[in-house]
C-alpha cells in the first residue's frame, strides 16, 4: 500500500499492526494543523503546545488498536489534541506561566512594520486568552483552517446548531471585550 | 465595530491557529516515549503472563492456609462433640448412681460454661421446650430423646439449687405397625410390671384382617418409660412418636404447703377446744364444726396429693398398633386400544350425566319457581293490556 495513498484510517490500522511509518505519515498530515491549534489554545506558548501534541500522540498510539471507527480519525485526533490543552491548561502554574507570557507579550506568529497592527493583534489575542477554554477552543476550531463546522461539531461532540449559537455567542463576548477595551 | 476590525478579528483567529510549517516530529517522541514506559510499565496481560508463577504460589498458599484453618476447625468441632458426649453420660449416671455420684458431672458443668439443663437444651432437647416431639418414620432419635427428657427432667433441680425433686407428669404416645396386630397387642400388655403396680388403663382392639387396630393406655413407671418405649420400638415398626412432660413441682409444693398450714390449724383448733371444756354449748358446737370443714379440707389436699403423687410416678403412654397394609397396586399396562374404549367410556359416562343434571336444574327450575312464574307472567300481562289501553285511547283523542 502506498502510504500517501492510504485514508487516515488505514494508517491508523496499519500503525496498529505494528508499521511506525503509517504513523509518521499521520503525523505529516496532522501535526502541524494539530499543533498551530494547540498553540492558538495554549496563548501561543510553543513549548506548552509541542508537550500538549507529543502527548497527544502518546494517547493515539497507545489507542490506536482500540479505535473502533466511530468517527474519523481526524476528528478523533483534534478530540484528543483539545483534551490534552485543556488537561495541561487546568494546571495552576502552566495557567500562570501563559498569563505571564500573554502579560510580557509573547511574540505574535507575525512581524508586522505597522506598530498599530501589532497592537491590535495582542489586543485581539489577549481578548481570545481571557475568553474561557471552552468558548476559546470552540471559537478556534471553527477558524481553524480545514475544519469544517460539521467537522468542529463533531470534535466537541455537540450538534451542528448547537455549535453555531455558541459561536456566535463566544464571537459578541469576545467583540464586547475588545469595544470595552478600546473605549478608555 | 467596524467592519473591518470584524474582519480584522477573524483573520486574527484563523491565523491564531495557523498550522506551523516544521514540526519537531512529535510523533516520533511519542514513540519512543510510549516505547520506553512500556518496558518499564508492563500491559495488563504481559503483567500476568509474567505474574502468573507467582500469583499460582499465592493462590495455593492460600488455598493451603485455608484448607488448614478448616481442618483445624473440624477437629475442634470433634473435641467439642466428644466433651459434649462424656457430659451427657455423666448425668445418666448421676441420675442411676448415688448422690456422690453426680457430682463430677455438675463439677463438670461450669468447665464449659453451661450447666446441664442448658447444655442439653441446647444440644437435643427440643422436646423439652416444646412439650413434646414428633418423630416420623419409625426413627430411633425419638426413643433417645425420650431418655434425654426423662434425664432432664430428673437433674434440671439437682442442677439448679434445691436439691428437691422434680415432679414431672410425662406422657407419651407410640403409633406402630406390625404384621400381626394380636401378637403386638399381647406382647404390648405384657410389657406392664403388675409388680411394679403398673397395670393397663385401657385395651382395645377391633376390626378385621388388615382393618385390625388396637389401641392400648399403660400406665407404667416413670423410671421405666425409656425401657418400655425401646421394648416396643422391637415390637413393630414406629410411625411415630410423640413425648409430652409437665412439670407440676409448683403444684405440689403447693399442696404440700396448704396442707401443712392446714394442719397447723387443725391442731391448734383442736388444742382449744381441749383448753375450753366449759365453754359454751354453742361455742363448742361452733368450734366442732370449725375444726370439721379444715379437716374436709385437709382430707381433700391429700386426694389432690395421692393423685399427683400417682400421676407423677406412673407415666401413661398411649399404643396403636396398625396392620401393615398391602403396597398399593401398580395400575396394570393397557394398550392403545384399551387406553381409547376406557377414555371413550369415561366420556360417554361425563356426558350422560352432565345431560342429565342439565335436564334436573331446568326441571327443577322450572317446577320449583312455578308460583313464581305465574306471578310474574300475570304482572307481565296486566301490564300488557293497561299499555294497549292507553295506546288505543291515545290513537282515538284529536290532535291539538
Amino acid at each position: 500500500m502506498n502510504s500517501t495513498d492510504a485514508s487516515d484510517e488505514q494508517l491508523l490500522e496499519a500503525f496498529a499492526r505494528g508499521d511506525d511509518n503509517a504513523l509518521g505519515e499521520l503525523a505529516l498530515r496532522y501535526e502541524p494543523p494539530l499543533l498551530g491549534l494547540a498553540c492558538g489554545l495554549l496563548g501561543r506558548d510553543r513549548s506548552l503546545a509541542c508537550d500538549a501534541v507529543q502527548e497527544a500522540w502518546v494517547r493515539v498510539i497507545r489507542g490506536a488498536a482500540k479505535f473502533r471507527g466511530e468517527s474519523t480519525v481526524k476528528t478523533w485526533l483534534y478530540r484528543i489534541t483539545i483534551n490534552c490543552c485543556k488537561d495541561l491548561f487546568s494546571g495552576r502554574t502552566r495557567r500562570a506561566q501563559i498569563e505571564a507570557n500573554e502579560t510580557n507579550g509573547s511574540q505574535p506568529s507575525a512581524v508586522t512594520p505597522d506598530p498599530d497592527a501589532d497592537q491590535r493583534r495582542r489586543r485581539i489575542h489577549a481578548a481570545v486568552q481571557a475568553l474561557p477554554l471552552d468558548a476559546r477552543a470552540l471559537i478556534l476550531l471553527c477558524y481553524h483552517n480545514g475544519l469544517s463546522h460539521a467537522a468542529a461539531a463533531e470534535v466537541l461532540r455537540i450538534p451542528i446548531g448547537t455549535l453555531k449559537s455558541r459561536l456566535h455567542a463566544a464571537l459578541t463576548e469576545l467583540r464586547n471585550r475588545l469595544e470595552s477595551e478600546a473605549t478608555p | 465595530m467596524t467592519e473591518s476590525t470584524h474582519d480584522e478579528v477573524e483573520r486574527e483567529l484563523t491565523e491564531m491557529t495557523r498550522p506551523l510549517g516544521e514540526t519537531p516530529r512529535l510523533w516520533r517522541r511519542a514513540l519512543e516515549q510510549t516505547r520506553t514506559s512500556s518496558a518499564t510499565t508492563l500491559p495488563l496481560g504481559q503483567w500476568w503472563r509474567q505474574s502468573r508463577p507467582w500469583l499460582s504460589v499465592a493462590a495455593l498458599l492460600i488455598f493451603a492456609v485455608t484448607i488448614g484453618i478448616l481442618a483445624l476447625d473440624s477437629s475442634l468441632s470433634r473435641a467439642r462433640s466428644t466433651a459434649s458426649s462424656r457430659l451427657a453420660a455423666a448425668p445418666d449416671a448421676a441420675r442411676r448412681g448415688s448422690p456422690a455420684d453426680r457430682a463430677p458431672s455438675s463439677a463438670m458443668a461450669p468447665a464449659l460454661g453451661r450447666t446441664p439443663e442448658s447444655r442439653w437444651r441446647f444440644d437435643k432437647s427440643p422436646s423439652l421446650d416444646l412439650g413434646g416431639v414428633v418423630e416420623r418414620a419409625g426413627g430411633m432419635e425419638g426413643f433417645y430423646a425420650g431418655e434425654v427428657s426423662g434425664v432432664v427432667s430428673d437433674i434440671g433441680m439437682s442442677a439448679g439449687q434445691e436439691p428437691a425433686q422434680r415432679q414431672v407428669i410425662r406422657k407419651a404416645s407410640v403409633e406402630l405397625r406390625t404384621a400381626d396386630v394380636r401378637s403386638a397387642f399381647v406382647k404390648t400388655q405384657m410389657l406392664v410390671s403388675e409388680a411394679g403396680a403398673e397395670y393397663i388403663e385401657n385395651s382395645a382392639i377391633s376390626g378385621e384382617g388388615e382393618q385390625m387396630q388396637a389401641d392400648l393406655t399403660l400406665r407404667v413407671s416413670a423410671a421405666r418409660l425409656s425401657e418400655v418405649l425401646n421394648a416396643l420400638r422391637e415390637i413393630g415398626t414406629v410411625l411415630s412418636q410423640q413425648l409430652s412432660g409437665e412439670d407440676v413441682t409448683a403444684q405440689a409444693v403447693d399442696l404440700e404447703a396448704r396442707l401443712s398450714n392446714e394442719r397447723r390449724v387443725e391442731q391448734e383448733l383442736l388444742q382449744l377446744l381441749e383448753e375450753r371444756q366449759d365453754a359454751e354449748l354453742k361455742d363448742v358446737l361452733e368450734l366442732r364444726n370449725h375444726i370439721g370443714s379444715v379437716r374436709e379440707q385437709i382430707e381433700r389436699l391429700q386426694a389432690q396429693q395421692s393423685h399427683l403423687s400417682r400421676l407423677v410416678s406412673l407415666a401413661t403412654v398411649l399404643v396403636i398398633i396398625r396392620h401393615e397394609g398391602k403396597p398399593p397396586e401398580k395400575p396394570k399396562d393397557e394398550g392403545l386400544g384399551a387406553y381409547f374404549a376406557r377414555v371413550m367410556k369415561s366420556a360417554w359416562e361425563n356426558g350422560v350425566t352432565g345431560l342429565a343434571d342439565s335436564i334436573a336444574w331446568i326441571a327443577s327450575t322450572l317446577l320449583g319457581g312455578l308460583i313464581w312464574w305465574t306471578i310474574a307472567a300475570t304482572a307481565l300481562w296486566m301490564a300488557w293490556r293497561k299499555f294497549a289501553t292507553l295506546r288505543a285511547a291515545a290513537k282515538t283523542e284529536p290532535h291539538a
